[in-house]
């Protein structure tokens, strides 16, 4: 790889730290991922300034994709366009790969190592650590995966091109993600434990809490996300009320 | 079990329908009905990655879906049937073959010929004559594109 | 210069990075330290935590802004006092706010719409796009600044007068909102795959907990 291009391809892989700057309802981050490969598209095109337009026109369609696992389209389609693919091809590899890389980015991250990382910080803050040590723990933990997962991504996505499949299935992101959801059930077990013996909390005394807790977590549990904006805005209005009456 | 949801997105399988839908609903089987992908196992490839590890996948054309659509809809295993596009699903909901159902818009993007119905949803004039001829084979049409979201009646969509 | 933190922190949520420093658990401790009390803002920034955990920003759908809504929390509640009032109303603000601001993101995703169909359209000018795609990330800046400038104001004319009038002590009003978080949580262990695929981890968790908590 010359220099150029290898400075190229750095410099696309800094710009997935801003590939959802644009996030918008057109094109999801299609602008963004244009924005992305930029760096690489001028290295290619150079010189052909109709070309590089045209490039731009393609990358700039509805695009989706986690931010984390950004770098594998990123480092795809810069690998086909380095290869000269049939840009029809290289639109058909973005509509496969962005439906996955979102629903197996929001599964790991989202809804796996985040909360995991926070149930444990959240643990270690409730137990008495300093508040330094507790947001410490929490961003050195979370970045050292968050970093790698990104890393990773560009790099396999580089090297396979719309081969990256194969890559990824090796990787095997889906039991990664089992691993972290169970590995979270017992962080958020744990949590809940701390919150029961805890005299700050739910503890002793307070046993009226302890009953609401265990019917709310139930509640939780049945019914799943659709309970959690009334949950939320009534808990914050009830606060309201509660101090409104304290006036009359 | 049956079909417990069918829905439109451009995306197909990605994290509102895995992770949004796919945890309230818990479905064991995703089935993409499209024709140019029930032909290409590359994008094929692609799209199952996406899949939760405990679900399978399949890819069928619009014809060979419909013919199994009766034996999907009275199943013991808990389906999610998506299309891209509204003609699909249309032509899966002909001749009342998804009579009772409801099918869930969940995201067309924008492009030059689509007006915008809701932040997540495009669509021109032949895709919304489409959705009324679903909703006249006996289908509810309506758009939400996550549970906890607010659910748009597709009269509502369209006036 | 805290509205100019809680502009940098909504950056983070989306725009820029994700390294997670919008986080309530987060933005609390670093709004509560600039305020001059960190543990108060731990304690907001925790108690928030615990309803966001839950939330899942799957494919773009809405949801609330956590960074500025939690400054505004933290900030107003050491500014009032850290008493159990200023932490329950500044709480529940906090709540409140991460909603606006929600609404405020579908806003800005609107806008950043119009930026890049205006700008860019069917164009392909590289220059355009890195111009467009830049003013979409300060607006996002200027957003966030405006969302905790007006949040700020909003809690100092409301957050004392009722603080004053909160009944409850520092235990229940903690109680108050943890039995809130409940719903969350279960929420969360749901998504975690509930009790049919994570009982044995979860009870292992809850016995790990209680006596680690016990002995502590």
């Amino acid at each position: 790889m010359s220099v150029l291009v290898t400075s190229a391809c750095l410099r696309a892989f800094l710009r997935t730290f801003l590939i959802q700057g644009s996030w918008n309802y057109r094109s999801l981050v299609g602008s963004g991922l244009a924005y992305t490969l930029l760096p690489m598209l001028r290295v290619k095109f150079r010189g052909e300034p109709e070309h590089l337009s045209s490039a731009v026109r393609r990358h700039v369609q509805p695009f989706n994709t986690h931010p984390y696992l950004s770098g594998i389209a990123t480092g795809a389609v810069i690998r086909l366009e380095e290869e000269g693919a049939d840009p029809q091809m290289i639109e058909r590899f973005k509509n496969g790969i962005r439906g996955s890389l979102g629903s197996l980015g929001d599964g790991l991250v989202w809804a796996g190592f985040r909360p995991l990382v926070l149930l444990l910080a959240l643990t270690v803050g409730w137990l008495g650590a300093p508040p330094y040590v507790v947001i410490g723990l929490f961003l050195i933990l979370y970045n050292i995966g968050h970093l790698w997962l990104r890393i990773w991504s560009f790099m396999i996505g580089l090297q396979g091109g719309h081969r990256v499949v194969e890559r990824l299935r090796a990787a095997d992101l889906p039991g990664l993600t089992k691993k972290t959801l169970a590995a979270g059930s017992f962080a958020l077990g744990a949590l809940i434990g701390v919150f029961v013996v805890d005299g700050r909390s739910l503890g002793v005394g307070l046993w009226p809490w302890l009953l609401v807790s265990v019917v709310g977590f139930a509640v939780g549990h049945r019914v799943g996300y659709a309970a959690w904006r009334p949950t939320a805005v009534l808990t914050a209005l009830a606060v309201l009320a509660l101090s409104i009456l304290g006036l009359a | 079990m049956t079909v417990v949801l069918f829905r439109i997105d451009e995306r197909l399988i990605h994290g509102q329908v895995v992770i949004g839908w796919g945890t309230r609903l818990r479905p064991r089987r995703y089935i993409v009905v499209d024709d140019e992908l029930a032909g290409s196992d590359w994008e094929q490839d692609l799209y199952r990655l996406g899949l939760p590890e405990d679900a399978d996948g399949e890819f069928l054309s619009v014809t060979e879906c419909r013919q199994r659509l009766p034996e999907l809809r009275d199943d013991d295993i808990s389906t999610v049937i998506l299309t891209r596009k509204v003609e699909s699903m249309l032509e899966l909901a002909r001749d009342r073959c998804m009579e009772g159902e409801t099918v869930n818009l969940g995201g067309l993007h924008h492009s030059t010929d689509r007006v915008e119905r809701l932040p997540y949803l495009h669509l021109n004039t032949g895709e919304a004559s489409q959705l009324r001829e679903i909703v006249s084979e006996g289908v509810t049409v309506t758009a939400q594109d996550l549970p906890g979201s607010r659910r748009v009646d597709l009269e509502t969509l369209l006036s | 210069m805290v509205s100019l933190v809680g502009g940098l922190l909504a950056l983070d949520t989306t725009a820029v990075g994700q390294f997670m420093v919008s986080r309530p658990l987060v933005a609390g401790v670093i709004a509560g330290a600039l305020a001059g009390d960190a543990v108060t803002g731990l304690l907001i920034g925790s108690t928030l935590e615990l309803y966001h955990l839950a939330t899942v920003p799957a494919g773009g759908a809405r949801f609330p802004d956590t960074g500025p809504a939690t400054v505004v929390a933290a900030t107003v509640a050491v500014w009032t006092g850290g008493t159990p009032g200023a932490i329950a109303i500044a709480w529940s603000l906090g709540i409140l706010w991460s909603q606006v601001g929600g609404w405020t993101v579908s806003l800005q995703r609107r806008l950043n719409g119009l930026i890049l169909g205006r700008m860019v359209g069917e164009g392909g000018s590289p220059a355009v796009l890195e111009l467009a795609h830049a003013l979409a990330i300060l607006s996002d800046l200027v957003r966030g600044v405006l969302l905790t400038a007006v949040g700020l104001l909003i809690g100092i004319a409301v957050v004392p007068g009722l603080a004053a009038l909160w009944p409850l002590d520092s235990a229940w009003t903690v109680g108050l909102i943890l039995a809130g978080a409940s719903v969350p949580l279960g929420i969360l262990y749901k998504g975690f795959g509930g009790w049919p695929k994570q009982r044995v981890l979860f009870v292992a968790g809850l016995v790990a907990g209680l006596v680690g908590a016990y002995l502590s």
